[in-house]
């Protein structure tokens, strides 16, 4: 078995997650706490029935703590590296990034935490950027304000200018700046009276609210059993009766068909190592390549975005992807490709995203727009990251390794 | 006269400044506050250049852009398309529709007149700012 140099690193840290003292482990595998401490600092490699008792003690498989860090783990640190290093990025150790977040997990997990809320302020940030383009009484206000300081702008650029201006229309643009400024004034409270009863941005649009309901996806996931009324009856308890309600039942109904044209089980079958070639998947199921999208877009808990949209590009359902915030509206870049496969039905569009030095930037994206029944066309985009895919959820140990019970030394441990 | 200039605004304190400056720079400059008095105004008289506003009543700045662009007489007129909305997506669609040049509100009164005098290529430059 091969043996990574940071063997000992993922032994103390899994330890520590549980809250054992050194001699105790150490006894349990028979040998001595200096021996193991050794180990643990990766001054003696380790391999074979040792490597297997300890990760018994341990309660994780040996592979575990042989095999390097989850590429996820990794991809989030260099994309946070990436992305907040900003200027400082050219300084930070990329190349030991897998020893920094196996001998130091907590201030790995704080780094990719602060990342993780980053993107999910800059998600808000768009979503409210979003709803304030849509709002119709939001950018009235908002025109009429910019309109209003154009014109004075404009105007006593003009008064304050070097050029002589006679005394009429030196009255007449004093005038005007006086209108303007009572004009801005109004504007300037209807807008803030606005903001403060939140009666100017409509907080909740269909898109957002099913969004919430949906969260992580867990909800949905009874589909994949048949259970489709269960979830019916929880959309509706958890949404009110309107737009969000039928965005979701829709969601249902069409991932239900989908989950009987592809059962979950089919697809993980067929998935191997690395990224999905979903063209290869519509071959190997004789199926379009709409459902495929969709299918693999809905994986639980794998690291893949996904947006659908009716044929006049509004969207139907989205799952963000961390990294590659989809926008509810615009012609944002994550969108291009599915507003040009809806362009020209039944012809796949493909795009590579992000930079070319940054491979954990970058991602791959699918669309496909395809015949929907009665109603119409219905366009799906799939977004994977090129590296660091992963098909599902990470293991409960190292999906959330500070989630458990303190430890004995009785630090603080993040949740994430 | 340099030349002439139609100014389709529908905010009259700002129609009157654009006239203003660009009377004084030696330019002729008619007005309208509708898109569609304006493409008929067009029609009758062609302007060597077309300051448009993007939110005017009735048919939007884009519409009134796409209709001078496809007809063979006005399409080759220069448009300075101005927006109270300085979005990307807003710039990118008038850029596609065939503006000339996209200027966000609120402006400078000296970029309206280096940017008339640029497009149209009448009348002395002026510096930016």
């Amino acid at each position: 078995m091969p043996k990574s140099p940071l063997t000992g690193a993922r032994i103390r840290r899994r330890r520590l997650d549980l809250g054992q003292k050194q001699v105790d482990l150490a006894r349990i595998c028979g040998i001595s706490a200096s021996y193991l401490n050794l180990i643990e600092h990766d001054r003696r490699s380790i391999g074979g029935k040792l490597l297997a008792d300890i990760a018994s003690a341990l309660k994780v498989a040996p592979e575990t703590l042989s095999a390097g860090s989850d590429p996820g783990d990794l991809t989030a640190l260099r994309s946070a590296a990436a992305r907040i290093g900003g200027e400082l990025e050219p300084s930070v150790e990329l190349d030991r990034v897998e020893e920094f977040e196996t001998r130091f997990p907590g201030w790995a997990g704080l780094v990719a935490l602060q990342a993780s809320r980053v993107d999910s302020l800059e998600r808000q940030v768009a979503i409210l950027s979003d709803r304030a383009r849509r709002d119709p009484a939001f950018a009235a206000s908002l025109h009429n304000i910019l309109s209003t300081v154009t014109a004075i702008r404009a105007t006593s650029g003009i008064l304050a200018g070097d050029d002589p201006v006679e005394p009429v229309w030196q009255a007449r643009f004093h005038r005007n700046l006086y209108e303007e400024s009572r004009r801005l004034a109004e504007a300037a409270e209807a807008l803030a009276d606005d903001l403060e009863t939140g009666e100017g941005i409509d907080a909740t649009g269909p898109l957002d609210a099913l969004d919430a309901w949906v969260g992580d996806g867990s909800v949905l996931q009874p589909i994949e059993q048949g259970a489709d009324s269960a979830v019916m009856g929880a959309a509706e308890a958890g949404l009110a009766d309107g737009p969000a309600l039928e965005l979701a039942r829709a969601e249902v109904k069409r991932r239900s068909a989908d989950a009987a044209l592809l059962p979950l089980a089919a697809l993980e079958d067929a998935l191997g190592e690395g990224l999905p070639d979903p063209f290869q998947l519509a071959d190997r199921f004789d199926l379009r390549l709409g459902p495929i999208l969709r299918r693999l877009g809905a994986l639980p808990g794998a690291n893949a975005g996904l947006a659908i949209a009716d044929g006049e590009g509004t969207l139907l359902f989205r799952r963000q992807l961390p990294g590659f915030p989809i926008p509810g509206y615009g012609a944002a870049p994550a969108l291009w490709p599915l507003y040009a496969a809806l362009a020209r039905p039944g012809r796949p569009e493909t795009a590579r995203l992000g930079p070319e030095d940054r491979p954990w930037e970058r991602f791959r994206l699918w669309a496909v727009a395809e015949a929907d029944g009665d109603e119409g066309v219905m366009g799906t985009l799939l977004i994977l990251p090129e590296i660091g895919f992963r098909a599902g959820a990470l293991p409960e140990a190292r999906q959330n390794p500070r989630s458990n019970p303190g430890p004995a030394d009785g630090r603080e441990r993040l949740s994430s | 006269m340099v030349g002439r200039v139609l100014i389709v605004e529908d905010e009259p304190n700002i129609i009157e400044a654009i006239r203003f400056i660009l009377s004084r720079d030696g330019w002729a400059v008619d007005t309208h506050a509708d898109g569609q008095t304006a493409l008929e105004a067009v029609a009758r008289r062609r302007p060597d250049l077309i300051i448009l506003d993007v939110m005017l009543p009735n048919r939007s700045g884009y519409d009134i852009l796409s209709d001078l662009r496809a007809d063979p007489g006005t399409e080759k007129i220069p448009v300075l398309m101005l927006t109270a909305r300085g979005q990307s997506t807003d710039r990118d669609l008038a850029l596609r529709v065939g503006a000339s040049r996209f200027m966000t509100k609120p402006f400078a009164n000296a970029d309206v007149l280096a940017a008339v005098r640029d497009l149209t290529g009448l009348g002395p430059k002026v510096a930016e700012g």
